[in-house]
Order: C-alpha cells, then sequence, then structure tokens
C-alpha cells in the first residue's frame, strides 16, 4: 500500500480506542514503512511480513494502552523492532541473506528510468555494506537514514539513551566510511 | 543521495499486499475470538509401556535400561560423577561396537574398545572445521524429547554452544528446554565411559508444544566463538579454577550448524493436564495453566496478563507444588521452579519445571493438584 494519503492520525491523542478504520490507517500510514525497515533489519522478506503481521496485531492489543507520550509512529516503529528483535533471538533466522535482499533491490532499480537507475546504484552500494553491519549497528543506521528518525525518538524506540545512540552511529559510520567509496562515504 | 526516497524506490515491490492486509485484519479478529475459549481439562492417554526404556537413533536399537540422562542427576562441578551400575557400559552401546564400527586395520582388543571415546558410538550429526557432535541416544514420549550426545571441539578457541531439535525451523513447537554437560574429568574412572580432553558429555531436555511424531527432524547447534582477552579485566577471586576474572569479546548473535535427526516418537506415556485458573501473583494475573507430567520431570505453563512493567527476574523467585497421588495411596510433592518466561505487550508465559529424583510411572498417577488446588482425580492426602 503506497502512502498516497496523508497522515489522518493525529501524532498526539488521548486514549483511544481502536477500530477497524483506525487499524487500516494505521497500516496504511505506516505499513510498507515498516515492511521494509524489518526486511532490511531481518533480511528476510518473508520473515518480515510475519514480523509486520505480528506488530499490528500487538498494536491492536496494546493500543488502549498507548498513552501518546512518543508519536504514534514512534510506538509502532519500537513494536516492529521488539518483534523483530525476538525474530532474530532464534538462531536460525539470525542470517541475512544479502543476494535475496539485493536482488529485490536490482529488481526495483530496473524498473526506474535510466537516469533514476544510474543515480539508485549508489544507494544499493551503501544498503548493501548496511546489510553486512552487526545488527544493532545495522538497526541504529536504518532508524536514522532510512526512517529518518532523530536520535531522541531512535532512543526511544531501542530503549536506549541518547548518548549510546550516539555511539552506536558513530561506530556504524565509522565502519561503513571504512568499505564504502569516497563519493558515497560523503552522505553519512 | 536521498537515501529514505531511493530506498523506497529500490524496495518498491516490499509493500503491503492486499493479502498481507487481510491477514493482518483476520488474524486480529482470529485472537480476540481465541481469547475466550473455554479450555478443558483433559488427559492423553496413559497406556505406553516404555517406562525409562531408550531409543538409539538410526539404528534401531530398544532396550530397556536406565536413562544415560540418569548420569547428570546431582550433578555438582566440584567431583566426578558416580554413575548408576545400571549405567556402566548398557548392553546397547556393546552391540553397536560389535555391528556399527568396523575397526580399521587390527581387530581392537577389549581393552582398546573400552579406551575408545564415546564419540565413535553415537551417530555424527555435526561435523566441520570447529566441532562435531555425536547423538548417542535420544528418547521421546508424548512431549518430551530427551537426547544425549558428545560435543568434540577440534578447536582451541573457547565455544559457546546451544543444542536442540526443532522440526522445519519451527522453534515455536518447543515450550522449554534444559540440559547440562559434563567435562572428562566429571566423569568418574568406574563409570566406564571415557572422553577425550576435547570433548564434553551432554544432555537436552525438551518439552513440545504437541507430541513429537515419528520421522525426520532437525538437530540445531548454536554456536559462539569466545575470544579470551587476557589481562584487560580486573583481577578477582571467583572460586574456580582460574582465579583470573576472564572477559570473553563474542559476536552478539551466534552462528549455527544443523544436520538431519530422526526421531521415533514411542505412544504417550504422559499426562496432560491444562484448563483455566483466576490466580494473582503481584502484578500478574494467571488465567490458564498446563501441566505435563513424565516419569522424569514435571512441567508447568501458566499464561497469563500483567499490568505495569514487567522484568526478566519476575520469576526467579517464584515456585509452585504440584502434588501427584498414585493409586496405591502415596503422593509425591513436586515444587517446580522457573525454566523460562516470555512477556511483552502485557501478555505473559511462565515455564517451570522439576525433575523427580526417581522415576514416577504417570500410569499409576490416580490425582493431582496445582498448590493445593484439585485438578485431576481424587487427592488423597490433599487438604
Amino acid at each position: 500500500m503506497e502512502n498516497s494519503i496523508t497522515a489522518v492520525l493525529p501524532e498526539s491523542r488521548n486514549a483511544g480506542v481502536m477500530t477497524e478504520s483506525r487499524m487500516k490507517l494505521l497500516i496504511h500510514n505506516y505499513g510498507d514503512s515498516l515492511l521494509r525497515l524489518c526486511t532490511l533489519y531481518l533480511g528476510d522478506p518473508y520473515l518480515a511480513e510475519d514480523a509486520v503481521q505480528d506488530t499490528y496485531l500487538k498494536v491492536w492489543k496494546s493500543y488502549q494502552g498507548f498513552q501518546g507520550r512518543s508519536t504514534e509512529r514512534t510506538w509502532i516503529t519500537r513494536i516492529a523492532i521488539n518483534t523483530c528483535k525476538n525474530y532474530l533471538s532464534n538462531s536460525w533466522r539470525r542470517h541475512v541473506e544479502l543476494s535475496d535482499i539485493m536482488e529485490i533491490m536490482e529488481t526495483g532499480r530496473v524498473s526506474q528510468s535510466r537516469d533514476a537507475y544510474e543515480s539508485l546504484g549508489n544507494t544499493m552500494v551503501l544498503m548493501n555494506e548496511i546489510m553486512k553491519l552487526k545488527p544493532k549497528y545495522r538497526l541504529a543506521i536504518l532508524l536514522y537514514y532510512y526512517q529518518e528518525l532523530p536520535v531522541p525518538e531512535i532512543a526511544r524506540v531501542l530503549g536506549r539513551r541518547e548518548s549510546s545512540v550516539y555511539i552506536l552511529l558513530k561506530r556504524a559510520r565509522e565502519q561503513l566510511r571504512r568499505n564504502l567509496p569516497e563519493e558515497i562515504r560523503e552522505v553519512l | 543521495m536521498e537515501i529514505r526516497e531511493n530506498t523506497d524506490r529500490l524496495l518498491a515491490q516490499v509493500r503491503v499486499s492486499r493479502r498481507m492486509y487481510q491477514r493482518i485484519m483476520e488474524g486480529k479478529e482470529m485472537r480476540r475470538r481465541r481469547k475466550f475459549v473455554l479450555r478443558k481439562a483433559v488427559v492423553l492417554a496413559a497406556a505406553a509401556v516404555l517406562l525409562m526404556s531408550t531409543m538409539y537413533v538410526g539404528a534401531g536399537y530398544l532396550k530397556e535400561y536406565t536413562s544415560l540422562r540418569d548420569i547428570f542427576v546431582n550433578n555438582t562441578l566440584d567431583e566426578p560423577l558416580e554413575v548408576p551400575q545400571g549405567q556402566k557400559m548398557p548392553d546397547i552401546y556393546e552391540n553397536i561396537l560389535d555391528t556399527s564400527l568396523p575397526m580399521t586395520g587390527e581387530a581392537a582388543s577389549a581393552g582398546e574398545e573400552a579406551d575408545r571415546s564415546l564419540a565413535g558410538l553415537g551417530e555424527r550429526i555435526i561435523d566441520n572445521e570447529l566441532f562435531s557432535v555425536d547423538i548417542l541416544e535420544v528418547s521421546c514420549t508424548g512431549r518430551e524429547l530427551s537426547f544425549n550426545y558428545i560435543l568434540t571441539k577440534k578447536t582451541e578457541q573457547e565455544i559457546w554452544t546451544n543444542i536442540f531439535i526443532a522440526r522445519n525451523h519451527d522453534e515455536c513447537g518447543t515450550a522449554s528446554g534444559f540440559g547440562d554437560y559434563l567435562r572428562p574429568d566429571q566423569i568418574s574412572e568406574s563409570s566406564g565411559y571415557k572422553l577425550a580432553e576435547n570433548q564434553v558429555l551432554g544432555t537436552y531436555t525438551q518439552l513440545g508444544k504437541e507430541e513429537y511424531m515419528s520421522g525426520m527432524y532437525t538437530l540445531y547447534v548454536d554456536y559462539m566463538l569466545l575470544d579470551r582477552l587476557s589481562g584487560t579485566g580486573p583481577e578477582q577471586q571467583t572460586g574456580v579454577e582460574n582465579s583470573n576474572f576472564v572477559m570473553y569479546e563474542t559476536d552478539e548473535t551466534p552462528n549455527y550448524v544443523e544436520g538431519p535427526i530422526e526421531i521415533i516418537g514411542s505412544e504417550d506415556y504422559c499426562i496432560a493436564l491444562e484448563g483455566e485458573q483466576d490466580r494473582v501473583e503481584k502484578n500478574v494475573h494467571f488465567s490458564a495453566y498446563d501441566i505435563y507430567i513424565t516419569p522424569l520431570t514435571v512441567y508447568l505453563t501458566l499464561d497469563g496478563t500483567y499490568e505495569e512493567e514487567m522484568t526478566g527476574d519476575w520469576g526467579m523467585a517464584s515456585s509452585h507444588d504440584i502434588t501427584i497421588s498414585f493409586t496405591d495411596g502415596t503422593s509425591t510433592t513436586a515444587k517446580v521452579m522457573l525454566s523460562s518466561m516470555l512477556y511483552g505487550f502485557g501478555e505473559i508465559s511462565v515455564d517451570m519445571r522439576k525433575s523427580f529424583d526417581s522415576a514416577i510411572d504417570p500410569d499409576r498417577i490416580s490425582g493431582v493438584s496445582l498448590d493445593g488446588v484439585p485438578i485431576m482425580g481424587r487427592q488423597d492426602g490433599i487438604s
């Protein structure tokens, strides 16, 4: 589901009741983004689908307990990340199949215009390196650069102090810079 | 470079499909319905007669003798184990020696056979440059699956391992598991077992959420290589063999290897009880229980909901008494303790267990109570 409709849900709200229409909006507004985040974090698009489904089931169940202390997007992202972490704790799912993800990306790339095709090459190289990071670094980078969450929000998602998020990002960038060509290195 | 925008273009086909959307909405409905299903207490069959029998995987041996697992009863780190008389070189191993392991070169003398490490007696499931795993025996009754193995290390590096069995990566099918291992110096010489320096004898018992059916499963070994960082940590007296405080640098995500293993499920010889309850412990309300009694162990799973915060040590101090009455009028009480717990989003599931000092016969059970509350049959002597 593409995000063609602007967000209808208030970012901060009083305790409310989950309805089907609200659920649909939550899926509509955040579903694709969460699915892509989970895919990149888990390295498995099929497992990511399960994770996102689980996430929304948890959202449905616990929506009444959401008190608006963080944005709705941060709250849902945190649920998704915790779900993914549970999946990653199962050893046979810990292996990132880079080739699967890169194949999907290449398919997306060739469907673009010629100019876009060229420009997407650098992003593929970057993503390829991001996928090789340890999960905690990969996650911090994805939340910062892909989800575009500010550090205080990342800290809430990860349940860490802001200072430790900065350290995670710093170390992740250092590792990425070692392996990236100069022109891509500059975007970090 | 617009990372987010470009990534979305690259992952354009990764999107919530109509099918997935429907599954989310349908899943929500299913979950709501399931919560109010009345769970009736059931007693599964307790008719099989394979008390303490053990099957050797892949060889079809079936002997009545005390499981190797008993070696681990009363295991302490301080002294070698006294292996029960009935456990000393059971016939099954002699049979395997005779028929399954052709010797190379000259026929081995009896003495040489005695010195042979246990690893050659089992079925090698895993073999790589770091370690090998030989399964000695597997016993499976109903939902309980136990196996013993020899782990042979092939590297000087420290290795952390976790070994278990699942079917088709279905980790959700396992409710809980526990295990232990013995180093060579922890087995007394009189036991008849002999390990090489680079071997450990391990046992693992796991409880499935459903009965294990006969068929092919997968043995998984999670492992991590640990790098000893000498001289980086503060020196402390720890009371163990090396008094230096040792730090390890580990990769945070274990690798794993897997191998096929055949499980021959025996007829259910256990008792399963499940039902509803209404119990409050601190900030937790338990609404359902699941008790599983095998000849060696009683398992208790409690499901419920919690309010406010939950932490991993919640269940550490918790225990429950499961009293089992037998047809001859005797009874035994097992105090089950925390095995594992899962919690999140207001839901909690606590797994507890207690192994019996000696095997019981589930077929003779006439009544079971949980913390004094009868849940099955007649409760002789239970107030």
